[in-house]
């Protein structure tokens, strides 16, 4: 099943994206991607589904008690409603006409989002396992890529290095 | 080398000493902090000489020198070595106690001129450029860790080698290694007092 | 309000840690973790960050006069020409502390462009360290109680500790967005030995070193969400407290963050 995943800097702004299609699907169907019609429309998918990303990114988390540990007690309350720091996943979080949306964030706010399209019209399955190493694989890529002082935070990854490692991930993860 | 067999001698002692004191005497910090920290000056200097590379270069070069003639202070207070007799030895000091003691890496000495006056470092890790990527357009012309050639060049003065010291390659560049030359010019009289003001 | 930092697991009142020991666990493990990266030597790193310093005053020397001559800017193939070929010793500055010194008599404005400069560059680092300790699996900063407080925490304690090898000594906050940050042995002065004769010219050329450490604030605050617009981060001197050991400096520095949020 095809993929489409994308960084989302701060400012909503695309800082990467790719497609992922299976190179050898299992009954040997051969570069699966998404169709035409939907291709053009997984940037506006990924889009929507932004909105509720922040939603949950910036949910109080009702075990938290206000005013515990806490500046001003509710005011600027900054939960989120995951727990550690091993989760910067978030699961599935939208889905769209049988396609499902999964998302990760890191600390400094940048989004990852991905659409996981199907084969043949049945449900989307998401192996959670795997989607996550897949993102935090890519997380520790992104921190290389931000090591180098060439490159702005925010600013498009044009790194073909990055772009082929990320592929290669998909391939890992994704796409057994 | 074909030199006088007390050498590998000397040589094994000065490695053995450089790790000794990288290893029980030096307070560490995380070489991501430095690289990041070095990152920050670099791109910041493009940017402020519009990318105008060769500034950025000199720039560089000068803050090593400034670092290097002071640095080497701590160096000998560190490594209480005596003076170096020839090039020789004072290659086998730069790569397995300097490079050693300050950023744990000993680079490969190597290309001997005839007259015994230039050597090659070969930097096989370089903590100042780990995860660095040059933009196109400094592929050609921007020397990334050329503040080492400063630092040599000020710390060897301190100790009365007028030195040139400069880059060859960088893996960075696109180049199959990251090569340093270091050439000596002369020997300074002890009584000139360098960057005395 | 007062918090201290030292020993702060003590102070931490969260209600869910009935295990003190679990939290004294990830913070072992984030130590060993820590301890198994690539390392380089203290003095290295600190004479690199001390000597962004007059670097930052020599950039600005020869912007100035680069201004004045208009030096004509030279095709690039003219120049790598030049670099490829040409390994002379490039032009060297002033030593440091006379750089230093041309910086506290600079006048107003150009000051101020050198301080930017310095601010600039630790807003830089500062924006990019966080996503790196952070993502060292660091259990002093979790996403679930990621309000203003633990975030200067986090300054303190980890930012504060990589950089310059000892905590902040205390940190002071109103509760309402306003806090003070007192190092009261601020490592990369303590090599300027001023004892209480210390005047108030010397003290004033030390002070462009506390503007790294600015940027570095603000550019943490950013990378978390706290845009730059509403943060103000300023230092200045403070009496060290008559109860601590002498230091080489006399002076303790207090960083001042303002956070202004709507």
């Amino acid at each position: 099943m095809p993929q489409y995943f994308a960084i989302i800097g701060k400012r909503d702004n695309p800082v990467y994206e790719a497609e992922f299609t299976a190179q050898q699907g299992q009954q040997g169907q051969v570069q699966q991607g998404f169709p035409q019609n939907l291709k053009e429309l997984n940037p506006f998918i990924l889009h929507a589904s932004l909105d509720i990303i922040e939603d949950l990114q910036w949910k109080t988390n009702p075990n938290t008690q206000s005013g515990s540990n806490s500046g001003g007690g509710g005011g600027f309350l900054r939960s989120r409603n995951v727990a550690n720091v091993d989760n910067c996943y978030l699961c599935k979080v939208d889905h769209f006409y049988g396609l499902a949306v999964t998302a990760y964030l890191t600390y400094g706010g940048m989004k990852f989002v991905m659409i996981h399209g199907n084969m043949n019209n049945g449900d989307v399955q998401i192996d959670d396992n795997s989607v996550r190493a897949f993102y935090q694989e890519v997380h520790e890529l992104y921190i290389k890529t931000l090591m180098n002082p060439f490159y702005k935070i925010n600013d498009p990854i044009t790194s073909p290095a990055f772009d082929s490692r990320v592929r290669a991930l998909a391939r890992k993860y994704l796409n057994k | 080398m074909s030199n006088s067999s007390s050498m590998p001698a000397q040589a094994k002692s000065l490695k053995h000493a450089g790790e000794d004191i990288w290893k029980n005497r030096t307070e560490k910090v995380n070489a991501e902090l430095f690289t990041l920290t070095y990152g920050a000056i670099v791109s910041q200097l493009c940017t402020d000489y519009e990318r105008n590379f060769q500034k950025v270069n000199e720039q560089l070069y000068s803050m090593g020198y400034n670092i290097g003639v002071r640095l080497i202070e701590d160096f000998l207070a560190r490594t209480a070595l005596p003076r170096c007799e020839n090039m020789v030895s004072t290659s086998e000091v730069v790569s397995k106690c300097a490079f050693k003691i300050f950023l744990n890496i000993t680079p490969q000495i190597t290309n001997w001129s005839h007259e015994k006056d230039a050597f090659s470092l070969i930097l096989v890790e370089n903590p100042l450029s780990d995860f660095v990527e040059l933009p196109m357009d400094a592929m050609k012309q921007l020397w990334y860790s050329n503040i080492l050639c400063g630092v040599l060049r000020g710390a060897l003065e301190m100790v009365q080698l007028d030195c040139d010291v400069w880059f060859i390659s960088d893996v960075l560049r696109g180049d199959p290694q990251t090569e340093l030359r270091i050439k000596l010019n002369k020997v300074l009289k002890d009584e000139i007092p360098i960057g005395e003001d | 309000m007062t918090s201290k930092m030292a020993g702060d697991t003590r102070s931490h009142t969260n209600p869910e840690q009935d295990g003190m020991t679990e939290q004294q666990k990830l913070q072992h493990q984030l130590q060993v973790f820590q301890n198994s990266l690539p390392k380089v030597n203290q003095i290295a790193f600190q004479m690199l960050l001390n000597e962004m310093v007059p670097l930052a005053v020599s950039v600005e020397n020869k912007l100035i006069n680069s201004e004045i001559k208009g030096t004509p800017k030279r095709n690039s193939s003219e120049l790598e020409e030049m670099i490829t070929n040409v390994h002379i010793t490039a032009p060297l500055d002033k030593p440091s502390h006379k750089l230093c010194q041309q910086l506290y008599e600079a006048n107003d404005g150009t000051r101020e462009k050198i301080l930017e400069r310095l601010r600039s560059m630790g807003n830089q680092i500062g924006n990019k360290l966080t996503e790196l300790l952070v993502f060292s699996n660091n259990p002093n900063l979790v996403f679930k109680d990621m309000d203003l407080l633990s975030v200067m925490k986090f300054i303190c304690r980890d930012v504060w500790k990589q950089f310059y090898g000892k905590q902040i000594d205390n940190l002071k906050t109103n509760h309402r967005g306003t806090f003070y940050l007192l190092d009261y042995e601020y490592r990369p002065i303590q090599t300027f030995a001023l004892d209480d004769q210390s005047t108030e010219e010397e003290l004033a050329m030390i002070k462009p070193f506390f503007e790294i450490p600015v940027g570095l604030i603000k550019g943490v605050l950013s990378s978390l969400g706290y845009k730059e617009e509403e943060v103000v981060c300023m230092a200045s001197y403070i009496d060290r407290p008559t109860d601590r050991p002498k230091s080489t400096f006399n002076k303790g520095v207090s960083f001042h963050v303002q956070v202004n949020m709507q």
